[in-house]
């Protein structure tokens, strides 16, 4: 069992000591008296004048009294308790991950200084859990040292968008268990938080301006970007901000902001630059005041025509739609055919490819039925009710494929999906129906085209959001060069089995994935939460203060003889009372 | 206190010390005195019906004081002596120094003193005369001077002295063979015997009547004090604690027990008389049995 005090202010009260022993060399010093024996006292020696001051208190009896009671109303105000060394009290935080959290990177350290450690001041031993408030979140520390824990936090960079902590708390609420504490470490105060979780909010309102949007158009052969700047704040903000490409920028331009407002900026891509910076005069929150922008290239897709003349002219209307498609070169492979089919007179057809129904005699009846469309991706929600159709005869229907879209019995698109074999089969006169100007009809063949154009294995730019999941197609094979995935921040391998999983970095940047040293994609991630960009509602409060008598209680052992100390405590003043109206009563010398 | 005193209350104290003198009285009747014709045994030979002593008959001699029945039976002229009557001399001296006036009940009882040794010696038919000392200086009361109270005027004209002066007693004009009564506190730091010595000179007696206050003998100090001296006003801070208490009493004990000591050696009894009891039974208390006074 070891002594602690609950109340460490209670200290102040030793301050009674020196204020006792003034008092009492004060009160003695302002008598006067007339006598008429003066001749004696100056013949005794006068060691009692610069004597020893100990043996001078000692005598006085209400002097040790008042000092003792001084003592003992130190000792009962500092609360003292006992606690066993064995006490193990567990303390879990729960760091809220979010990137607004990276505004606030010192209150935070200040906070977690000023509120954690007191709350188990009483306790032998606390066992500290800090863990991010995300469902993937890691487990930053765990141990027995406030210190260590700290240090760990030094490193800790929030990044997550708004989510909620709910199953973090359920996490560090089994970690702390029943009777340990679990508190929220946020900068936008909950109102209530599950599992007995306390509060600690050390966020504050900002004035944050920041991108909250890109959108890059090409137009008239060039290329268009748009950036849109908000003002989170309730006030007006001023800002500069300049372009960079490469080594180069421009001038600083300022924009001021009205309370609210979002503005879109623009411009044109600099000839030959394949990425640029916009950067914004850096505030508290860092994240969106940069955006980094590269000129979105999606993979090239190579088309062949080999069907019939009939549809000569609507294929080359849907190669016009696509991005990033041109024709085959002779003697390679295209990606993407586009072919017709005749029942009458079969033919094998390429594998992958896009293939209309070739008949030469029009039919003069059309299908009826209802339109009944498949569930499937590449078909939902598009709307065929308009579509009329002339009754061809149909392909044969094979093991394997897949009717996208029905018209009474009749199956009118058909999807082959088997190994290397990708077809959309339109088993319709599509030039004899109305399906071109039908907008599910265009949808669904661009669809299909990034389908083509998402297992190849080839190079892209695009521009992300951070963390957003990336789908690269690479080269699966055994042998295969490894992929990594290299940014600002370093280069990171990435291993073939979890390439499924990757995203784009938690920093803002540009990146790249590479697979060996072809370049699959480049890239750039920015911060695109602007609910996270907005500090309206950050403030700081904390609900930690009842935690620490509740640990106190639990933990600890009050003195149990706390009401004899009170007791002695009125003894003393008591007895000091008596002793001092003893001296001071009327003397019989009649004072000067 | 201080002097002057208002005469009403004077008036009173000197009536009270009156009814006294009827109970105590100055010790006249122990020894033979000198002096004009009086009612007190004389040191020589005199007129009254005490036998003293025989003596052969020389010219000049009273012829009325032959023994004529020695003279028949002897042939010899003898005469007869008697012891002569005579009127004692009573000189009082007060020490009217600032001590003895420092506090009321001590103020009182040097009062009481006073006009009880006034009384009692006008009661005996003594020729009683007072002379105020104090220090060096001393200064003869003129008769009347006692109960016009016109004695504290003089007093309070005699000049301030140092602290605790010395009453310088040899160089007061004392009558020969006189009785002298000192009243005085004895507070002052001198070796009590050439005082007395100087007090008895002449073939005088003297007793000592010091009277004293409780504050003095026995005094509740405790703590830090700043003490002022009732004759000089000089101060002195000094810190009192119970050692120091008790060497004062031991010192104080002490400076009256050398003053004893001096007077039984000196044979001039010397009586304290407290304050802070009656004046009868503060007289009762050590007056009586050390003989400074009488009954009756």
């Amino acid at each position: 069992m070891s002594l602690i005090f609950a109340h460490l202010p209670g200290f102040w009260a030793l301050l009674g000591i020196p204020a006792v022993l003034l008092i009492h060399f004060l009160q003695r010093e302002s008598r006067r008296l007339r006598i008429t024996t003066l001749f004696l006292l100056e013949h005794i020696d006068r060691e009692s004048v610069k004597g020893r001051r100990f043996d001078r208190l000692r005598q006085s009896i209400p002097l040790w009294l008042q000092l003792l009671a001084v003592l003992i109303l130190t000792w009962i105000l500092t609360e003292p308790r006992w606690t066993s060394a064995r006490s193990v009290e567990r303390v879990v935080l729960v760091l809220d991950h979010s990137a607004s959290m990276e505004a606030f990177a010192k209150e935070l350290a200040t906070a977690l200084r000023r509120e954690i450690p007191p709350l188990t001041a009483l306790v032998g031993t606390t066992e500290y859990s800090l863990i991010e408030s995300t469902l993937t979140g890691s487990n930053l520390y765990r141990g027995t040292s406030f210190e260590e824990m700290m240090t760990a936090l030094e490193a800790w960079s929030p990044s997550a968008g708004t989510h909620s902590a709910e199953s973090a708390l359920r996490i560090g609420r089994s970690l702390a268990g029943t009777d340990g504490t679990l508190v929220y470490v946020t900068d936008h105060p909950a109102r209530e938080l599950p599992y007995g979780s306390a509060l600690l909010s050390v966020g504050e309102p900002l004035g944050n301006v920041g991108f909250s949007g890109l959108r890059v158009i090409g137009q008239d052969g060039g290329t268009t970007w748009q950036a849109t700047l908000r003002n989170y704040a309730p006030t007006s903000q001023k800002r500069s901000w300049f372009l960079a490409s490469g080594e180069e920028r421009t001038e600083a331009r300022p924009v001021e902001l009205k309370p609210g407002e979002t503005r879109t900026l623009q411009g044109q891509f600099p000839a030959g630059g394949g990425s640029l910076r916009l950067v914004l005069e850096p505030d508290r929150f860092t994240r969106d005041d940069t955006l980094h922008v590269v000129q979105p290239s999606p993979k090239e897709i190579s088309v062949s025509r080999t069907g019939a003349a009939t549809v000569e002219r609507l294929v080359a209307e849907l190669i016009a739609s696509l991005d990033n498609v041109f024709p085959s070169a002779a003697e390679e492979t295209p990606d993407l055919a586009f072919a017709t089919y005749n029942p009458l007179q079969p033919e094998p057809l390429p594998k992958k490819a896009i293939v209309f129904l070739n008949q030469e005699a029009v039919p003069r009846q059309f299908f009826t039925g209802p339109v009944v469309s498949a569930n499937d991706s590449i078909i939902a929600d598009l709307d065929w009710q308009g579509l009329i159709a002339r009754a061809t005869p149909s392909v044969p229907l094979l093991e394997g494929e897949k009717v996208l879209l029905w018209q009474g019995e009749r199956a009118l698109i058909l999807l082959r999906e088997e190994g290397e074999t990708r077809q959309l089969f339109f088993n319709f006169d599509v030039a004899a129906s109305n399906a071109a100007r039908l907008p599910a009809f265009v949808l669904l063949v661009n669809r299909f085209v990034n389908r083509i154009r998402d297992s190849k294995i080839g190079y892209e730019a695009l521009n992300t959001e951070l963390r957003q999941p990336l789908a690269i197609t690479h080269d699966p094979s055994p042998d295969a060069a490894p992929l990594s995935l290299v940014s600002r921040q370093g280069r990171i391998a990435v291993s073939p089995h979890r390439v499924a999983y990757l995203r784009a970095p938690e920093a803002p940047g540009f990146f790249s994935v590479l697979q060996g040293e072809r370049t699959l994609v480049n890239a750039s991630a920015n911060f695109a939460d602007s609910r996270e960009a907005d500090f309206s509602g950050a403030a700081p409060l904390s609900t930690l203060g009842p935690i620490s008598a509740k640990i106190s209680e639990s933990r600890t052992v009050p003195d149990p003889f706390r009401h004899i100390w009170l007791i002695a405590l009125s003894a003393t003043a008591l007895l000091s009372w008596h002793y001092l109206s003893r001296a001071t009563q009327p003397a019989r010398s009649e004072p000067a | 206190m201080s002097l002057p005193l208002d005469s009403a209350d004077l008036n009173a104290l000197a009536a009270r010390a009156r009814a006294y003198a009827e109970l105590f009285s100055l010790p006249l009747k122990e020894r033979n005195w000198r002096g004009s014709s009086g009612d007190y045994a004389g040191t020589g030979a005199g007129s009254s019906l005490d036998f003293q002593d025989h003596r052969s008959y020389m010219p000049g001699d009273d012829p009325r004081h032959i023994n004529w029945q020695a003279f028949a039976r002897t042939g010899n002229y003898s005469l007869k002596l008697y012891r002569e009557e005579v009127r004692p001399v009573v000189e009082i001296l007060l020490d009217v120094s600032d001590s003895m006036f420092a506090e009321p009940d001590k103020a009182t009882r040097v009062l009481e003193l006073f006009y009880f040794a006034w009384a009692s010696g006008e009661k005996s038919g003594a020729s009683t005369s007072v002379i105020l000392v104090k220090g060096d200086r001393w200064k003869p009361l003129e008769a009347g001077a006692v109960f016009s109270h016109r004695w504290q005027d003089l007093a309070a004209a005699l000049p301030d002295t140092p602290a605790s002066a010395v009453p310088n007693l040899s160089a007061v004009p004392l009558r020969a063979r006189s009785l002298r009564v000192l009243i005085s506190d004895l507070l002052y730091p001198a070796n009590p015997e050439p005082v007395i010595r100087a007090l008895r000179r002449g073939g005088g007696r003297a007793i000592i009547l010091a009277p004293f206050s409780a504050a003095e003998s026995d005094p509740d100090w405790s703590g830090n004090y700043e003490f002022v001296d009732s004759e000089s006003g000089g101060r002195h801070d000094r810190r009192v604690d119970p050692p120091l208490l008790r060497r004062y009493t031991d010192a104080y004990r002490d400076h009256f027990g050398r003053w004893k000591a001096a007077s039984v050696r000196a044979q001039a009894p010397l009586a304290r008389i407290a304050s802070a009891p009656s004046f009868e039974a503060a007289l009762r208390f050590e007056a009586i049995p050390a003989g400074v006074l009488q009954l009756g």
